[in-house]
């Protein structure tokens, strides 16, 4: 088995661009991660796509994949649409890895798309169920943020974990946004703006809900050899870790956490040969403001139940001993499904080089990338570390 | 009856949200349903079919049968969910009937609910196996906002366990049947009700026929029998008792219009004030109508007045879905 | 149109949606709602022996939602407001996940008990589809 290198990474702003398609979105995402590498790198080296997408709003259209990497010129190259919900591209990147460690690539493309902001409400809300588990979940009345707010309240009542806890992790990751230009919301808010914004369901407010998003990332996973002609910064993937688990809450031993985040994760780790204390920074799945909170216990940033009390310390702060979402996370920076988990990636590969403007905190090089889809049928955990030789 | 027919146990049920006569005064500057004061609304998940399934729940947890020793089932509605398809087959499936129980509908009018007992009087006459029916009227009645069958328009469900031996004995049925068009009537692909809005055309076709039903079940044996009528409203009901003279009870004061099940409720009404001869009449528009004479009494709290809801003006349009609101996209 | 349930399918589960028929698996005893697919515990692919549960049990998770119910129920919203979700516990053992109705869902908390009832749970090309929804005991 050999190695694989993270070469190029960057994605689209997210956020709603009725001008723009899919194809656009994806074609710019990959324009600038191809601009990214620091050497030279001819597309013609890709020789294999996994693009995650989710519905493109709803449209539903097949081949997905080769419909966008067609658009850049790559007809011809292997090309496989990942679904996996908001896990998709996270998923992607892991063929992608496996692929290029397998030796069946040297150069394997891992990204994601999606349009989520240019139909009706209604119709956004129809097609999103379907990441759901529709048949007694949905049916019971929940939507995502239902079914998130039941994991809260039962976090709540067990761990005693707070409203002004879940509204710090928004306060935190829109501090964040407010430095990254790619940001749909990225602006500041007040812990008394996100402690008192209307309900969406009980206890998640407007602000422990991230925004639906459209937007691309496109990363370039390479061998060792690619990586040494083309990078001057060595990011190694070094652990990939991925898991399912029920897609129905109801159907879960608990509803506290999530079992595909511990699984995942102790394989990353175990892959990587590191343990949580050796990360530096992460990227996690806030797709809401509790999904966070219970990302420290299952990544074993903290110990279980203490999510809420972790993040009211500051630890996971820009200034932090472990800053998570330093790119505004889902809540600021936005959340199309199909891009979020390459998304993540975008950040890590940024800040290991040195490249993330506003948001750079200095000396970070391992980082963690947690993608979860729907309430956490699916999750890819992964483990990027700089290296030097 | 051609051999024993009685009621075996009742149930019944009434959905808890109420709404006041004077929010309507207040919305409207009048309130135009006749003697009613106060009225019962179904939720928005509620409807025939679920007032339906409450009340043969409840009637069967009093009765001896058990569900698989009802050999018919008999539904008698004025709103049921579809103008054309077996309402009936849900109402049995939710309730776990076996495949083979006897599933029949009256629908079209008011009389449905009395209809519907007489059904079930009748299946047990000729049921060799000596199964129980059960028969159910069940109803949500709806006008336009503005007028007074609205007002009036309330909901509930009453259900009969019908067998060959009971505290209540079905002495007699008779029916009566005249020709007095448009006194109130529903469209295809309507769903609200109206009327001809002539009163006194009205109470004489209301009249005329409910007496007559009433008179026509042997005026020997009548003896007084008191009159539960299908009830409209808490006017119209006792023009028919004062044309046959005797007292009259009903519900609709305190529950407005329950249609179907109106007449049904007035038994209840009078087992509450220890009546032990009633002759229930179900009265359709057009008109029909059918009586059933019983003898005998229940005890029992059939109200449900602890934990109803009241609910203002405002609610009440809302939930019964007169108000249409085409904003508020997510 | 996403996540539509077929009639068909919808006819598959009314066991479910109107008696909350659960399976008990042969092997290892385990509960599983609905009564289909490999037993969650034990992998056991053996056919559920399938039961009707009373219909009472406890609330262990509980939301009330406000304007983010999915657009089956959009006509229901309007009409009610505020709607509670809640995830129950039946008494026999097995969580099933239902809306709360026939109560002021702020009020009914986690701890509470339940019992099963049949409302309508929505509308869909002129069929209406009903179902158990939980409201409060007592």
């Amino acid at each position: 088995m050999r190695d694989a290198y993270l070469v190029g990474a960057a994605q689209t702003e997210f956020g709603a661009f009725p001008r723009e398609s899919y194809r656009s979105l994806f074609a710019e995402a990959f324009r600038k991660s191809m601009k990214s590498v620091d050497g030279e790198l001819e597309k013609t080296e890709i020789d294999e796509a996994f693009v995650g997408n989710l519905g493109i709003g709803g449209r539903q259209i097949g081949l997905a994949g080769p419909a966008v990497t067609e658009h850049v010129g790559l007809a011809g190259t292997p090309c496989t649409r990942v679904e996996n919900a908001c896990a998709a591209s996270g998923s992607a990147l892991r063929h992608a890895v496996t692929a290029v460690r397998a030796g069946t690539a040297d150069v394997a493309l891992a990204g994601g798309y999606e349009v989520m902001t240019d139909m009706s409400g209604e119709r956004t809300r129809r097609w999103l169920g379907v990441s759901g588990e529709t048949e007694w979940e949905r049916m019971a009345g929940t939507t995502f943020a239902g079914v998130y707010a039941l994991m809260a309240d039962a976090h709540m009542a067990e761990h005693g974990t707070t409203r002004e806890q879940l509204s710090q992790v928004a306060v935190k990751n829109h501090s964040n946004g407010a430095k990254n230009p790619k940001a749909h919301l990225g602006f500041e808010c007040s812990l008394d703006d996100a402690v008192s914004a209307g309900t969406v369901a009980d206890p998640l407010n407007l602000y422990d809900c991230c925004p639906t998003s459209d937007g691309a990332s496109v990363v370039l996973v390479a061998s060792r050899d690619v990586a040494e002609r083309v990078s001057d910064t060595q990011i190694h993937a070094a652990g990939t870790g991925q898991a399912s688990s029920c897609v129905g809450l109801f159907r879960r031993p608990s509803i506290k956490s999530i079992p595909a985040t511990r699984d995942a994760a102790e394989e990353a780790y175990d892959d990587a040969g590191v343990s949580s204390d050796d990360i530096d920074f992460a990227e996690v799945h806030d797709c809401f403001s509790i999904a966070e909170i219970i990302a420290y216990e299952d990544l074993g940033f903290c110990d279980e139940g203490d999510g809420g009390e972790f993040v009211e310390s500051g630890a996971t702060e820009r200034d932090g001993e472990l800053p998570v979402n330093l790119s505004g996370g889902l809540k600021s920076k936005g959340h199309p499904i199909g891009a979020t988990g390459t998304g993540q990636v975008v950040e890590v590969f940024e800040q290991i080089r040195g490249e993330a403007g506003e948001r750079q905190v200095e000396g970070l090089e391992r980082g963690l990338t947690h993608n979860v889809g729907g309430s956490g049928g699916a999750v890819a955990v992964h483990v990027f570390e700089k290296e030097a030789w | 009856m051609a051999t024993d027919v009685s009621v075996e146990a009742y149930g019944a049920y009434v959905p808890r949200l109420r709404v006041e006569a004077s929010e309507f005064e207040e919305a409207w500057g009048s309130f135009d349903a006749r003697g009613v004061e106060e009225k019962r609304v179904p939720d928005a998940d509620e409807d025939s079919v679920t007032m339906a399934v409450e009340a043969v729940e409840d009637a069967l947890r009093w009765s001896a049968y058990s569900k698989d020793e009802v050999g018919t089932l008999v539904l008698g509605t004025t709103t049921p969910p579809l103008e054309e398809g077996e309402v009936g087959a849900q109402v049995a499936e939710i309730l776990g009937m076996k495949t083979n129980t006897e599933v029949v509908v009256h629908s079209g009018s008011a009389r449905a609910g009395v209809r519907s007992l007489v059904t079930a009087c009748r299946s047990v006459e000729t049921d060799e196996d000596m199964n129980a029916s059960v028969a159910v009227a069940s109803d949500c009645p709806l006008g336009k906002p503005d007028d007074s069958i609205d007002h009036a328009g309330g909901a509930g469900a009453v259900a009969f366990v019908v067998g060959e031996e009971g505290d209540v004995n079905v002495k007699d049925t008779a029916s009566y049947t005249q020709e007095f068009s448009g006194t109130r009537f529903r469209e295809r692909g309507e769903k609200a009700v109206k009327k001809y809005g002539a009163t006194a055309y009205e109470r004489d076709a209301y009249t005329t026929v409910v007496s007559g039903a009433y008179e026509a079940i042997s005026p020997n044996d009548t003896q007084n029998a008191v009159l539960a009528p299908t009830a409209p409203d808490a006017d119209m009901p006792y023009r028919a008792g004062r044309a046959v003279g005797t007292d009259v009870y009903e519900t609709a004061s305190s529950m407005g219009d329950t249609g179907a099940a109106s007449a049904l409720f007035g038994v209840l009404e009078g087992w509450q004030k220890d009546e032990d001869n009633v002759v229930a009449v179900g009265y359709g528009d057009g008109a029909s109508a059918d009586a059933v004479r019983l003898s005998g009494s229940f005890s029992g709290n059939w109200k449900h007045d602890t934990g109803t809801k009241k609910i203002t003006y405002t609610e009440y349009l809302r939930r019964r879905g007169h108000v249409v609101d085409e904003g508020g996209d997510a | 149109m996403g996540a539509y349930i077929s009639l068909p399918s919808w006819r598959r589960s009314l066991d479910q949606r109107y008696r909350l028929v659960v399976g008990e698996c042969p092997d290892c005893g385990a509960l599983s709602f609905p009564p289909e697919g490999a037993c969650h515990n034990c992998g056991s692919e053996a056919d559920f022996d399938e039961f009707e549960p009373v219909g009472t049990g406890e609330i262990v998770a509980h939301t009330v939602v406000e304007g983010a119910l999915p657009p089956e129920f959009s006509e229901f919203e309007k009409k009610v407001g505020a709607v509670g979700v809640v995830l129950v516990e039946l008494d026999e053992g097995v969580r099933v996940p239902g809306m709360l109705t026939d109560c002021d869902p702020y009020t009914t908390e986690r701890g509470d008990r339940v019992e099963k009832v049949a409302r309508r749970l929505y509308e869909q090309e002129g069929v209406v589809r009903y179902g158990y929804k939980f409201r409060p005991i007592g």
